[in-house]
């Protein structure tokens, strides 16, 4: 990459990764756009992303204005929304939560594919020791409850987001790794991982360039189930007390400080109810339409059309 | 110079599978390994690339152009493959990445072996595809999309791209039609001689074995019990297993050797 270009095809081809990327990145999304499922899920995913984003800069109220005269009130040109139990605008919690969801969702997935990815290498190693012992040992692990772990990681860490991304991540990772193992052990025992050793390749390189992108289906869609489990999940921990810390906004705060009154104010928890469902509605969706969308074998536009152009 | 195996033994979990194999395989030599399914052909191969099965223990000596391979650390094994030995492998629908394109799946030894620029890296791989017979508008394409006679020809051009000095074929026809099959071994023989390279072809396959080496051994049950120049070998074997092999392969290919010349002769390559 490094050598002066020298000519026009050499020119091409150095800045043809970055390009290719961004050209597959476009197909992809074009792809999953034209399917209904699709097109929910990134209008979804697009609008919470952005709504997190203006949080941080403009919310209809503040979230720490509070009126005790007008506490529980019905949705009104005012509240949109209505408000919560300390007279607090509930449209703005929410908006103010979803960043924190964002935050929560991001994090333990990357930490779960990490994790994951980790125990997938160990699962396919060469050495039959560690690729047995991690059979037992992730079959052992993933009889503990993810409540379980969040409870116990509460003691020393207190209720925090590190908590249900700690927990969460290492859940959904052993979870990761059990699911991809049978295409994983596939991958590894087929000719083209044969064909890449007999190259040269190391271990890493077979793992990362030959196995990792044929599992790929399968680690987008276990990836975007365990996204909408955290969301679930912080409204779990968060109502238990050791997910997101009281102050901090999120759709397990709100929904924890009204669930109480669901038989007097029904409506105060049928609006964080209805957002972690459609988050978590439009994660699973977005998971699969990106499994569909984004593989070469599946998706033709995404493969002939860059050698024709070229030609 | 090329592969010289001495009194090589190698044993699975305790079994033995070969046992005091000798062969040699000399620059610009094309040497055949037949013998039935389950003798120990691909084992031989395994051993010289170092890739047994991690229960295997191995015995004796390969040297690979003068270089002793039994023995030595992974990565410095690593550092051959692909490099001072290509290989070509029997299914090559399955032994090709089906996400990589032509053009990757053929960069992918130089990628390992060679710090060479990507427009150098594209370069050689198109004067390679252009060498094994493959269009230039293949270069983008994925392994799915070519018949199996074009996906052969990109194993080929994989083995071939960084002039390794021995290439080893493992029965690389068997899954081809009898019309490609002459084709990939006319393809793989001119461009073995060309490059003055030494070739270890392991079949089951008389006729193509006939037509692919100049000398053979014939393998049993782990040992060596014949070898001798190929067409000496065929029209007399000397010994009963070679014999049965010759005349089951007789009688089964050459019906199928004919029609294939015809085919040739018609039908032209695709």
């Amino acid at each position: 990459m490094t050598d002066t270009p020298n000519n026009g095809t050499t020119t091409a081809s150095a800045t043809g990764a970055p390009r290719g990327f961004m050209r597959r990145a476009g197909v992809v999304i074009r792809t999953m756009w034209a399917r209904g499922t699709g097109r929910f899920a990134l209008i979804v995913l697009g609008a919470w992303i952005l709504v997190s984003l203006v949080s941080l800069v403009w919310t209809p109220h503040s979230i720490w204005q509070t009126n005790g005269y007008h506490v529980w009130a019905r949705p009104s040109a005012d509240h949109w929304l209505g408000t919560d139990g300390t007279g607090a605008d509930v449209f703005s919690w929410l908006m103010a939560g979803s960043r924190t969801n964002l935050l929560i969702v991001v994090l333990t997935v990357l930490f779960a594919a990490a994790f994951g990815l980790l125990l997938v290498a160990m699962l396919v190693s060469r050495h039959t020791a560690l690729a047995h012992g991690s059979v037992v040992a992730i079959d052992a692990l993933i009889s503990i409850p993810t409540v379980l772990i969040a409870l116990m990681l509460a003691v020393p860490l207190g209720a925090s987001v590190t908590v249900i991304v700690l927990a969460c991540g290492f859940g959904y990772g052993l979870n990761l790794a059990r699911v991809a193992r049978p295409s994983a052990m596939l991958a590894a025992r087929s000719m083209y991982v044969e064909s890449a050793r007999a190259n040269g390749a190391s271990a890493p390189r077979v793992f990362f360039t030959h196995i990792v992108p044929n599992i790929m289906p399968v680690l987008i869609v276990q990836c975007s189930l365990s996204a909408g489990t955290a969301v679930l999940a912080e409204a779990g921990l968060t109502y238990l007390g050791v997910g997101v810390p009281s102050g901090v906004p999120s759709w397990g705060h709100s929904l924890s400080t009204s669930v109480r009154f669901i038989n007097i104010y029904p409506l105060t928890v049928l609006w964080p109810g209805l957002i972690v469902t459609i988050a978590v509605v439009a994660l699973n969706l977005f998971g699969d339409a990106l499994r569909e969308a984004a593989d070469p074998l599946t998706n033709p536009r995404l493969r002939g059309a860059d050698g024709r152009r070229h030609q | 110079m090329g592969v010289v195996i001495n009194d090589l033994n190698v044993a699975v979990s305790g079994t033995p599978i070969l046992d005091g194999v000798h062969l040699d395989v000399r620059d610009g030599q094309r040497v055949g390994l037949v013998g039935p399914s389950g003798s120990g052909k691909s084992m031989i191969s395994r051993a010289i690339m170092g890739l047994l099965p991690p229960t295997a223990t191995c015995t004796g000596s390969i040297a690979l152009n003068g270089r002793q391979l039994v023995g030595l650390p992974d990565a410095e094994l690593a550092a051959l493959r692909g490099a001072a030995v290509g290989m070509v492998f029997q299914n090559p629908g399955t032994a090709l990445n089906p996400l990589l394109t032509v053009g990757r799946q053929i960069a992918l030894p130089l990628e390992l072996h060679y710090d060479v620029s990507a427009g150098e890296r594209e370069e050689r791989v198109r004067a390679m595809m252009h060498k094994v017979g493959l269009a230039d508008d293949l270069y983008k394409r994925h392994p799915h999309e070519l018949s199996g006679g074009q996906q052969q020809r990109v194993g080929i051009a994989t083995a071939l791209i960084t002039s390794p000095r021995l290439i080893i074929a493992d029965e690389p026809t068997t899954a081809l039609d009898s019309m490609t099959q002459r084709h990939i071994v006319d393809l793989l023989v001119s461009l073995v001689d060309e490059a003055g390279a030494a070739l270890l072809f392991i079949t089951h396959d008389f006729s193509v074995l006939a037509h692919a080496t100049q000398y053979c051994y014939v393998l049993d049950a782990g040992h060596i019990v014949e070898q001798g120049r190929t067409s000496a070998l065929l029209d007399a074997p000397r010994t009963p297993q070679a014999s049965t092999l010759v005349s089951a392969a007789r009688a089964l290919t050459l019906h199928a050797d004919t029609t294939s010349t015809e085919g040739t002769s018609t039908g032209g390559r695709r």
